[in-house]
């Protein structure tokens, strides 16, 4: 949401304006005392929210109807712009002079600068009749009646006025003061609402600014906090009051049980004092067991970086090591360890804080990956260009080679009795030297070569994103071409040897689909497929997908199908999740299927499932609404 | 050449693509000639009777576009073929005014000068009848 900032101070005025100002106050037909008139407010620039076009739009509706009802050619709602008052919502009415979006100088006397001055309604009943009246600017365009009302923030600073005017003297108009006070109303609790929903925003920014703040202090504070404990606990026991020892000490237990970080204190041999509750859940280690241990025994992960600890008791200086890779469950993840010496009085020992970072180091890794693949893009245009143009150059020349060895251009047989040449001898020579097939194989790598690029440029093309009907086996066919171009793939020759079966239904209607994000989606299974059917233990002697397009009903059901290694249930009841991976950071992010569960599901209104056992490849099954997206 | 021989002015900076359209132009009867800039092309309208040009969009200097803007002016009757290795190529309103057509937009690299050769026809004996 756009926040406007509006001051709302009608300053930068001589005093000639505010002279007149003044004077106007005693000379208006005020129907009601002025409120303790608060002063406009001063200095300082105050956010305002914008006032949404929905907003407008029932605002106009509300002048309009205002108008109409009690016939008057103008309604409107002005708005205050320091150093001008603008014409916010005008109404739609015969005979009005008024444009939305006029603005007029403060401090000329209008109408609405007393409104807003003395924040009370006004009357003039005949601007002609009243010499205070007489000279002030909307007399020009015909409007001798006016009567309006401020409009306010709720808290009391001016948004401008809501009034209506006439070209004429207008009794019934004064009827009708309470239906305009129920209208003025109506803007005020909408700008009620407006101010709100902003605050709502600003409370809500600034409370995450605090719990930032509040958790980089924690991080600050633990370790002197760790130190305090001991400190207190030691003071305190030594002082003997067991009652005050131990409800301190609880109180700062459960502040460090609290912390969302492993948090675990050594003395200065490296055994475990204090072994907080996050350690306990995160290790299945009970602080009861952990007592006593030295630290490597109990927490793994902490073994790799003994020589931290001991640089942190000896050199009284914390230590950190972030991003440092350990396997939980065969899985690899990524913790920030720190160390931070106990300091005080004969006091020897470290606290040890780690956290798990695996998934800010995986969503960084997927923001790099997603930004290569960006810039991916836009390369491929330009090096198409490049590509194409020297193509063209290799194709054309083998054309006309080709041409000029046949017998049938009237101009080959005429140069070739010019020189004496046999041109059938020729074009034999040609045959048996089969040098007419390998220009025709120029020809045909070079078509090869161009599909490629062509086939690259359709799939990186960001503006190819409307749904349309596609011929899903021609997709598939096209998604195969593109994968056995990827780099990845293609670097260690995986696809080339992957025999791929067809079982395409030829009686499927085209599909309604977004053919470059469907062509996403399959090519990731057949990455998958191939990286699984390629895995190092057991890979199949013969790699083989099976494609298949089918009719279900009211659905179109693509399969695709490996004979790779398939997966146990507790992996592939999980394979769609974001981040699950059972491969290697770096080679997979874990993003590719569940991605690909979104675009089918969510953009075209598909199901995703798939079904595999151990040793028995995977089958992951497509189905798409025929009738497209509803 | 005979004189109902279809008059092709080629224009490419790459030798390899110009010189070989230009032959294969020939070699089905096409009077040809070529320039490597449209400044070059230009200068070769005040002298050479055209029929249909092919133009090459990026060029040194003056690119395609403005080589048959400039050049429509000079001979209305022209015609143009535009054979491009730009994939992003969109044919700008100002030339479609003109009668430049989108069937006359052709992307290197082509799989077969054929499709190139039949457009040529097709837009000579268009000229031809009009004239
Ligand atoms: N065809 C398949 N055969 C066996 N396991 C698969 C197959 N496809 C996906 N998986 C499993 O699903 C996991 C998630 O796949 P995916 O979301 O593409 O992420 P990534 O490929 O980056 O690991 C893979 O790590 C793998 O364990
Ligand atoms: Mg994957």
């Amino acid at each position: 949401m756009t926040v406007h900032i509006e001051s709302e101070t009608p300053s930068a005025h001589g005093s000639d304006s505010e002279g007149q100002r003044e004077s106007a106050h005693e000379h208006g037909t005020a129907i009601e005392a002025p409120p303790p008139a608060p002063e406009p407010q001063s200095g300082g620039q105050l956010a305002r929210p914008h006032v949404p076009a929905e907003v407008v739009a029932k605002w106009q509706r509300v002048v309009d109807l205002m108008a109409r009802t009690v016939r008057v050619p103008a309604g409107l709602i002005m708005r205050v712009v320091p150093p001008q008052i603008e014409v916010f919502v005008s109404s739609r009415t015969e005979g009005n002079p008024y444009d939305k979006g006029e603005r007029a100088d403060l401090g000329t006397g209008l109408y609405c600068e007393t409104v807003m001055a003395r924040r009370a309604q006004l009357l003039v009943p005949h601007a002609m009749k009243d010499p205070q009246w007489s000279h002030n600017p909307d007399i020009d365009l015909g409007m001798i009646f006016y009567l309006g009302f401020p409009v306010q923030w709720p808290d009391q600073s001016v948004f401008g006025t809501i009034c209506i005017l006439d070209s004429r003297e207008n009794p019934d108009a004064i009827e009708y003061v309470e239906l305009l006070t129920e209208f003025k109303e109506i803007i005020e609790s909408d700008l009620a609402g407006l101010s709100m929903e902003c605050d709502r925003r600003r409370v809500e920014d600034e409370l995450q600014e605090a719990q930032n703040t509040l958790e980089a202090r924690v991080a600050e504070r633990t370790a002197s906090l760790t130190n305090a404990v001991d400190d207190l606990q030691r003071e305190l026991s030594e002082r003997r009051r067991p009652e005050v020892t131990q409800d301190l000490r609880h109180l700062l237990e459960h502040m460090i049980d609290s912390m969302p970080s492993t948090l675990v204190a050594v003395d200065g041999r490296g055994c475990v004092t204090h072994w907080n509750r996050h350690a306990e859940e995160c290790l299945s280690v009970p602080t009861t067991h952990a007592e006593g241990q030295p630290i490597e025994k109990v927490f793994p992960t902490v073994s790799p970086h003994l020589v931290q600890v001991k640089d942190a008791l000896r050199e009284r200086r914390a230590q950190s090591a972030r991003r440092t890779e350990s396997y939980v469950d065969r899985e690899k993840r990524y913790h920030d360890v720190m160390v931070y010496p106990l300091v005080g009085d004969g006091i020897e020992g470290a606290v040890v804080r780690v956290d798990d970072v695996t998934e800010r180091v995986r969503l960084e890794d997927m923001m790099i990956q997603s930004e290569k693949m960006m810039s991916v893009g836009g390369l491929a245009a330009g090096m198409a260009h490049e590509i194409n143009n020297p193509l063209a150059g290799i194709m054309q020349n083998a054309q006309v080679v080709l041409d000029r060895a046949c017998t049938d251009l009237p101009m080959n047989l005429e140069v070739a009795r010019e020189l004496g040449l046999d041109m059938d001898l020729l074009s034999a020579y040609f045959e048996r030297r089969e040098i007419t097939s390998m220009l025709e194989s120029v020809r045909k790598s070079g078509r090869r070569a161009a599909k490629i690029v062509q086939n690259m440029l359709d799939f990186s093309r960001k503006s190819n994103t409307q749904f349309a009907y596609h011929d899903l086996g021609e997709l598939l066919d096209k998604t195969v071409e593109l994968a056995a171009t990827d780099y990845e793939l293609k670097q260690s020759n995986l696809f080339r040897r992957i025999e791929i079966v067809r079982d395409y239904d030829s009686t499927l209607p085209k599909i309604n689909c977004e053919r470059m994000k469907l062509q996403q989606v399959i090519l990731n299974l057949l990455k998958n497929g191939a990286q699984a059917m390629c895995e190092e233990d057991a890979p199949p002697k013969t790699p083989r997908f099976i494609l298949r397009t089918a009719r279900d009903q009211q659905t179109a059901r693509i399969e695709v199908e490996d004979n790779g290694p398939g997966m146990g249930e507790d992996i592939r009841r999980r394979v769609f999740e974001p981040f699950f991976t059972t491969r290697e950071v770096g080679k997979g992010a874990g993003l590719g299927l569940s991605v690909s569960y979104y675009i089918v599901t969510e953009n075209h209104g598909g199901t995703m499932t798939v079904t595999s056992s151990p040793g028995h490849g995977a089958r992951f099954i497509i189905r798409l609404p025929l009738e497209g997206r509803s | 050449m005979s004189a109902s021989a279809v008059r092709v002015l080629i224009v490419d900076d790459e030798s390899s693509i110009r010189c070989s359209l230009v032959n294969y132009l020939e070699d089905r009867g096409c009077t040809v000639v070529s320039a490597e800039s449209a400044e070059e092309a230009i200068e070769m309208l005040e002298t050479e009777p055209v029929d249909v040009a092919i133009v090459d969009i990026r060029l040194p200097g003056m690119d395609g576009n403005g080589l048959i803007l400039a050049a429509h002016e000079m001979l209305p009757s022209l015609k143009f073929i535009v054979y491009t290795g730009s994939v992003a190529y969109r044919l700008p309103p100002a030339l479609a005014e003109i009668g430049a057509g989108t069937d006359y937009v052709f992307q290197k690299p082509l799989p077969d000068l054929k499709v190139l050769l039949e457009a040529v026809n097709r837009l000579a004996t268009e000229g031809a009848a009009l004239a």
